[in-house]
């Protein structure tokens, strides 16, 4: 079941010797259960820091996040996250890597039936260093998608893929939550990316960053909001 | 429902033994080498023929010691230290090593202390195991474990230290746990650097195998070749030279074949063709 995701005044300060880093100030962000939520920032802002604190991987400095009215403490077991790189686990073969994915989830999809649906039928046994950079990303994304999450945090998971596959994944990512049986934060800096998948983009930005601006998606041209969404980042449209 | 169409599917992983015709018959070029010129020098007169003897006089020497049962026992009683003494030794270079890679505090506790103890040649804990625990298996079995110790242990450690902390973070997102997430992720992820260790190890087990028999015993193949010293029989040293040699390359080969089963997964270079 999906869960509405609140983020509630977050600041993060990484500090180093001596020095003190803030990265996110006053982030606020509430999601409703089932929401396609993109957050689209540049490079560098502090988008994947955001991620990292819903899903308990790191702690606020400041503020608070909850998960369906539950404060976030440490790694949620109601979040799935899939990362930049597909991180598998070298040492377990494809099938074993989708069922870290299943642990604890009680009527979990087998990781052979998950395969198929991502289009990785008959690799079970395959292990990580044999596949190609889009097939690992699938993995990936079974991994999170058979832990029927609450939450399903995706940080820039096309962003090293060849354009083709970028669509092929965003297609597939498209279907999957077309029912709604989650929430879903995607970070990206994709203009394009954010506009086809979310019912809602958020901006990231300033230095320490906060929401600089949202829009939702249902009912406006895209094309429109590209351009005023790019206007936002300083960048003119290319006809 | 899935996005395009399937990619083909993958050739299963395949294994591969290091040992296989050609190989193995390349691999027999400079033993046979050797073999040549070790005859050869025998003929030539290089040394008496009871300084060297010529290599079918060393099997003879084996033959002869079969004959009078001593040459399985004194083998055996090489082996079984060995197993122990390097099975002891690993033992406690795991623990030891994968509390000391994974725990800063148990780090600054053992790890001076145990560098310290590195640097000290292990040899010359012999007079002290001497008096402490007699001349009978318990020095041995202590002096071999000690010699396993360090390589396994020092190999353990850096390679906990080398694991990927991105999926120490997988593990953690996933939902696993102290116990799962040691034997989940950090085990397999040292585990490349803990199979060099023990096989490291194991070399060492042998080496100090020998230093141990040299000192005091009355079985094994350290005291085959006191023995063959003290009776001016040099078949009987080359005996137990090639005796040691045969049993390091086949205990090593064993371990080089359970470590490629179980890193099949790795993809490192295995040098060219």
């Amino acid at each position: 079941m999906a869960e509405a995701v609140s983020i509630r005044g977050v600041a993060r300060v990484f500090s180093g010797q001596g020095s003190q880093v803030p990265v996110l100030r006053g982030v606020d962000l509430e999601a409703t259960p089932g929401e396609f939520v993109a957050v689209l920032g540049a490079s560098g802002c502090g988008k994947s820091t955001l991620l990292r604190l819903v899903a308990g991987l790191d702690s606020p400095t400041a503020g608070e996040i909850k998960i369906g009215g539950r404060t976030v403490i440490d790694c949620d077991p109601r979040c799935a996250m899939v990362f930049q790189e597909p991180r598998l686990l070298p040492w377990k073969n494809i099938a074993q890597n989708v069922a870290l994915g299943a642990r604890g989830v009680p009527d979990a999809e087998t990781p052979a039936a998950m395969l198929e649906r991502v289009g990785l039928a008959g690799n079970e046994r395959a292990w990580p260093y044999q596949l190609s950079g889009g097939m690992a990303q699938r993995v990936g994304l079974a991994r999170a998608f058979v832990r029927k999450p609450a939450v399903l945090l995706l940080d820039e998971p096309f962003a090293a893929l060849d354009a083709f596959t970028r669509l092929q994944m965003g297609d597939l990512l498209r279907e999957t939550c077309r029912d709604r049986s989650r929430t879903v934060l995607l970070v990206t800096h994709d203009v394009d990316e954010a506009l086809r998948l979310a019912d809602r983009i958020v901006l990231l930005g300033g230095k320490p960053a906060s929401i600089s601006a949202e829009y939702a998606t249902a009912g406006h041209d895209p094309s429109r909001l590209r351009a005023e969404i790019l206007g936002r980042f300083g960048l003119k449209e290319v006809a | 429902m899935a996005g395009g169409q399937s990619p083909p599917r993958l050739a299963p992983p395949r294994v591969r033994l290091p040992v296989s015709g050609i190989g193995a018959i390349r691999s027999l070029i400079v033993p046979l080498l050797i073999l040549a010129l070790w005859q050869l020098a025998v003929n030539q007169g290089v040394y008496s023929r009871s300084q060297l003897p010529p290599p079918l006089d060393v099997i003879a020497a084996g033959r002869e010691l079969q004959d009078i049962g001593l040459l399985v026992p004194n083998v055996l009683a090489s082996v079984e230290r060995v197993s122990i003494g390097w099975g002891v030794g690993s033992a406690v270079a795991i623990i030891l090593g994968l509390a000391v890679g994974f725990s800063r505090p148990i780090e600054g506790l053992l790890g001076p202390t145990l560098n310290a103890l590195r640097a000290v040649p292990s040899l010359a804990w012999v007079p002290l195991f001497v008096l402490w625990l007699g001349i009978g298996e318990a020095p041995k079995l202590t002096l071999i474990a000690l010699g396993a110790f360090f390589p396994v242990y020092t190999n353990l450690v850096s390679g906990v230290r080398q694991i990927d902390r991105k999926l120490i973070e997988v593990g953690r997102a996933y939902g696993l746990r102290g116990w799962s997430l040691t034997w989940e992720i950090l085990v397999p992820a040292a585990f490349p650097s803990l199979a060099t260790g023990l096989r490291l190890g194991l070399a060492q087990a042998w080496l100090f195998l020998v230093a141990a028999e040299l000192i005091a015993a009355s079985r094994g193949l350290g005291f085959l070749l006191i023995d063959g010293q003290n009776s001016g029989r040099a078949d009987i040293i080359l005996l137990s030279i090639m005796l040691l040699a045969l049993l390091g390359k086949g205990t090593d080969w064993l371990l080089a074949r359970g470590e490629r089963r179980l890193l099949r997964w790795s993809d490192t270079f295995r040098g060219t063709a």
